[in-house]
């Protein structure tokens, strides 16, 4: 579904020159569930920015599906991060001003088309938070906010969800629970590429990607459970 | 206070965009409020310079005739004050005649200069401050001259002025004057001291020659401006209440019997209300005066807007500050205090931009504003407690909103407090209040501008160019013969292509005449006349309706010589005198009758020629038709016809020929073009000016605050914007939220503007005669360029952040 050929991403700020991703070569198939792992600031984040098209490449290619996006235009990025990609963060970041409700709803809203109600509903209950639809996020707790992003996330059914340190924020029964959504999302046949620093996490996946300095120091395939 | 002041440098330091538009948008509504407020106290300040002057009255006439509009007038006939004298005892009361007087300078050449013939009492009615003599003798002989400093300096010299000895010809009779008292230069607000109208630099008493004014003692004749004082308001209303008795009791119309009252009222205008006596003057002034208060707000509702955005930003500020162990008070306190020295860096700079753009505005304006700091006058007294209010005001809102944070939740939460929804609703509703006051003010400058550019294009039924007014030549030394003589070599000059002599002229004011006319058996109506000489009316190019013109060639069109009077003559009517005698079409009125003293038969009837006020509507006009001399007891000017030579150089020729015809006689003249914008467009010009001036900075000044606000708000939504790309919206889809969001105001705006501005401007163009049609045009325009304004000013913003990558904006806190 994926591959990252010579993939590098360099910050340049007016002194320093950051090298976040150097020269990254990587392949991921329909249908994975890839952990990924390394030391604070080795570019994991930088990687699954770069995955999910919200930043750009220095130098390098990007194919999806076999078609190389690397140079696509603004526009044509945002159709495909609106189409086919759904995004859970450490944060969560949903949207203060809105309510649960319409942050998930968001999920759909740059799509043309309708039948919204329906899904935004379905994505709500399936991580259990459709009684907080009408709450605003400051008044939930963290796991219950992460679960309203990965609604916010899935309500689009994306074949690609990226997850960067999505319990890294939570208490370790919340970030079962959204394990185990991932999880779930993964068997139905989304790809899912996650960030975690906890090995415990890192355990559902089939693959773990581990990272150094912006490279990637090894790509441990597990035998199927 | 020392912290407050070096935090409050920090802020601006560390901001200085911020602080430029906090402290420029406030300067600028300051600088705009405090030009116009200069103005309207110049304007509203006329006449208060003397002690007297609040206890000084005109006497206006107010005629209600049959036939033409109800009249106010500042003038009364002559003999008003002596026969106010012999009927009410003690009664302190003066007439002031303004006239032209003729000096012979040294070299010999002549000069005009406005004069004014007054009565005897005049100086124990205006106690105006003298430089030298006393004013118990300054008028106590007929030939005693009291004349202005700066009039002494221009025609005596440095020398002593008391005692010296002028030879003035005033109304055609030349009289050695002695100057017996100096007044002091009298202030620029002073409806004595009009370019172009009344001017006292020069009086002396008015000597009334039995028989030289036959309409001395006429009542509805204009000889004079007649005024009266009392020592207390209640005696003034005492004495107004005497008037109708009074004018029963002297008046004398009663053709049919009936009392004056019934067509004459007197009322007391207080002396300083003279200067804004006009229709509309009072409300325009007020008018420019809200815009300036208007402008003013707005930049204030920038402050409360950009700081109570702000207060999202400095809420942990608050919030630490308040662990630490502030109090509400010691915090509302900072943001008050923060507000105030904001306001007055503003007003510091405002006053700069006063400084900077005074002369601007003078030329403008037309006026001679020029900025006091100190003393009564002053403006620093009036705008330290402006700095006091505006920056309570615009202080208390955010520091409520700022102290009144519950610091336990900003520090625990992530999330930014900026009000939520209702500090946004806030400033939406007050984003609004903006927008409909920049539109309703576009609006006004789109209608104000479209009408005085009307004014000057308009079809007034004559040829407006190509005309020049001799207005010399009403100048009572001249008499019919001369000016006949006169006017034949001014024919000969190059360029001139026709020339005439009239009662009538285009802002000619200085002859009219009315008189109850009607048709036999028909309802007798008040009906303006003039004498009118041959080609008077295609030298004005006048329309003809129906009929024809008057000529030479129709013995029976002259109307003056023996018998003609009696005999009734031809006569030319225009299209309101024939409308109003009756007559269904200008068609139907030729050769009908019109009885004045005789029966006169019309041969014409012309369109109607706005000659007067574009503010009047066209009184109703009968032309008496002469070839022969015109002298008598009213006096008309000449118009001249030209074309192939610039104004100023035919100016020179008229000049240098009429000074060969009549060398004792000064020569003026004016194109008709610049006489009727000089008495009828140019205020209403200038003050259009000042209010599209004052619009416009009030429009930039609200686009600086939506620049403001846009800013904030996308720097607080910076994330998520992030966060919108990244669930797939287009640059494109980015925009028109982040427009959306400040378009919803500015469009609910205008549905504010739209029905204010619609009813002021539909009453003030009621005030003129010819107008524009107050069309869907102007609203559209303004509101496109209102919603132009704000998209541009927001895409300024937001263009930048909606492009950028979100990856960039998700690491942002
Ligand atoms: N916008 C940026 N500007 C400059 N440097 C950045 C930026 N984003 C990330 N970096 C740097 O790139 C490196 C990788 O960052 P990141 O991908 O966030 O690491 P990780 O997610 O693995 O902790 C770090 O050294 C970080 O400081
Ligand atoms: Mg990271």
């Amino acid at each position: 579904m994926i591959a990252l050929e010579a993939l590098s991403r360099v910050y340049r700020s007016d002194e320093v020159e950051t090298t976040a991703l150097n020269d990254i070569d990587l392949e991921i198939a329909t249908g994975e569930f890839v952990a990924i792992m390394g030391p604070s600031g080795c570019g994991k984040s930088t990687l699954l920015n770069l995955l999910g098209t919200i930043d750009r490449a220095t130098s390098g290619r990007y194919l999806f599906e076999g078609e190389d996006i690397t140079r696509r235009d603004e526009a044509a990025l945002a159709r495909l991060r609106r189409d086919r990609l759904g995004f859970v963060f450490q944060s969560f970041n949903l949207i203060d001003d809105l309510t649960i409700e319409e942050n998930v709803a968001l999920g759909l809203a740059y799509r043309p088309g309708t039948g919204r109600r329906g899904a935004v509903a379905a994505a709500m209950d399936r991580v259990a938070i459709g009684h907080r639809a009408r709450h605003f996020p400051h008044q939930l707790s963290g796991g219950q906010q992460q679960r309203a992003a990965i609604a916010r996330a899935i309500v689009g059914e994306p074949q690609l969800i990226l997850a960067d340190e999505p319990t890294g924020n939570l208490d370790s029964e919340n970030g079962g629970q959204v394990m185990d959504i991932l999880g779930e999302l993964n068997r139905e046949g989304a790809t899912v590429i996650m960030v975690t620093h906890s090995p415990a996490h890192a355990d559902r996946a089939r693959r773990v990607v581990h990272m150094l300095d912006g490279r990637i120091a090894l790509s441990a395939q597990r035998a199927a459970a | 206070m020392a912290n407050l002041m070096i935090s409050y440098w920090r802020t601006l330091s560390h901001r200085p965009g911020f602080a430029l538009l906090n402290v420029g948008g406030l300067a600028l509504g300051i600088a705009v409020f405090v030009v116009l407020a200069m103005f309207v106290r110049f304007e509203t300040g006329f006449d208060r310079w003397w002690p007297g002057a609040d206890q000084t009255y005109l006497i206006q006439d107010h005629y209600t005739l049959s036939g033409v509009p109800e009249s106010t007038s500042a003038n009364t006939m002559g003999g008003l004050v002596e026969r106010m004298r012999a009927d009410f005892a003690g009664l302190d009361a003066t007439f002031v005649r303004s006239s032209d007087a003729t000096l012979r300078l040294a070299d010999g050449s002549v000069v005009r200069e406005p004069f004014g013939l007054v009565d005897a009492n005049f100086f124990n009615v205006f106690d105006w401050p003298l430089a030298a003599g006393s004013a118990a003798t300054a008028l106590a002989d007929p030939a005693s001259l009291v004349i202005t400093e700066s009039f002494a300096r221009r025609y005596i010299g440095n020398a002593a002025p008391l005692g010296r000895t002028i030879t003035i010809t005033v109304e055609g009779k030349p009289v050695a004057y002695r100057v017996s008292a100096v007044l002091r230069d009298l202030p620029d607000n002073s409806e004595f001291n009009r370019e172009g109208g009344v001017r006292l630099h020069a009086i002396a008493r008015f000597r009334y020659v039995p028989g030289d004014k036959p309409n001395w003692y006429h009542w509805g004749s204009e000889e004079v401006s007649s005024f009266v004082r009392f020592p207390t308001p209640a005696a003034a209303r005492a004495f107004a209440g005497q008037l109708k008795a009074f004018i029963d009791r002297r008046g004398d119309h009663g053709s049919k019997g009936e009392p004056m009252s019934t067509i004459l009222t007197q009322t007391l205008l207080p002396v300083p209300a003279m200067h804004l006596r006009e229709k509309g003057d009072r409300a325009t002034v007020t008018t420019l005066g809200i815009v300036g208060a208007l402008a003013l707000l707005i930049a204030v509702v920038n402050y409360v807007n950009l700081a109570t955005a702000r207060a999202a930003l400095r809420a942990r500020e608050v919030a630490v500050r308040k662990a630490l162990g502030a109090t509400r008070a010691a915090l509302a306190r900072q943001f008050v205090g923060e507000a105030v020295l904001t306001t007055a860096l503003a007003a510091l700079a405002g006053l700069a931009l006063v400084e900077i753009a005074l002369p601007m505005v003078n030329a403008l304006g037309g006026t001679t504003l020029h900025l006091v700091y100190l003393g009564r006058d002053g403006v620093v007294l009036p705008l330290l407690l402006l700095v006091a209010v505006v920056g309570l005001v615009a202080g208390i809102y955010p520091a409520a909103i700022l102290s009144s944070f519950q610091p336990a939740a900003v520090l625990a939460s992530a999330r930014t407090p900026g009000g939520g929804r209702t500090g946004a609703r806030v400033r939406e509703g007050l984003v609004v209040v903006q927008f409909a006051i920049a539109i309703a003010l576009t609006i006004g400058t789109l209608v104000l501008v479209a009408q005085v550019d009307y004014l000057r294009s308009a079809d007034l039924g004559f040829r407006r160019d190509g005309l020049m007014l001799i207005t010399s030549f009403d100048d009572a030394g001249l008499d019919g013969p001369q000016r006949s003589a006169i006017l034949a070599r001014l024919k000969a000059v190059p360029g001139v292509v026709a020339a005439t002599q009239a009662d009538s002229g285009p802002a000619f004011t200085d002859t009219s005449s009315s008189t109850d006319m009607q048709r036999p058996g028909g309802r007798s109506m008040t009906i303006t006349w003039a004498r009118v000489g041959p080609d008077f009316f295609t030298v004005y190019g006048a329309r003809l309706l129906a009929g024809r013109l008057p000529s030479t060639r129709f013995g029976a069109d002259e109307s003056s010589g023996a018998g003609a009077a009696e005999r009734g003559v031809n006569v030319v009517l225009n299209a309101t005198a024939a409308r109003n005698l009756g007559f269904a079409s200008p068609a139907t009125a030729i050769g009908g009758a019109v009885k004045e003293r005789a029966v006169n038969s019309v041969v014409g009837v012309i369109a109607d020629m706005h000659f007067l006020s574009p503010r009047e509507p066209v009184a109703p006009m009968l032309y008496y038709f002469t070839a022969g001399d015109m002298g008598g007891q009213t006096a008309p000017v000449a118009a001249v016809r030209f074309a192939g030579v610039d104004p100023r150089v035919l100016t020179a020729a008229l000049r240098r020929e009429w000074l060969g015809a009549a060398p004792t006689t000064p020569f003026a003249s004016v194109t008709v073009q610049e006489n009727l914008a000089k008495k009828y467009y140019r205020a209403d010009e200038q003050r259009t000016r000042l209010f599209t001036a004052g619009a416009v900075l009030a429009v930039v000044i609200g686009a600086t605050g939506l620049y403001g606000l846009a800013a904030f708000d996308t720097g607080r939504r910076v994330r998520e914007i992030g966060i919108r790309k990244t669930l797939g919206a287009s640059t494109a889809q980015i925009l028109r939220l982040l427009v959306g969001t400040f378009l919803r105001p500015v469009l609910i705006a205008n549905v504010v503007a739209w029905p204010i501005a619609w009813v002021a401007m539909r009453s003030w163009l009621a005030g003129f005669d010819q107008r524009v049609d107050l069309g869907p045009s102007y609203f559209l325009i303004a509101s496109l360029l209102a919603v132009a304004i704000a998209i541009i000013t927001v895409l300024g913003q937001s263009f930048r952040v909606a492009r950028s990558e979100p990856a960039r904006a998700l690491r942002y806190e």
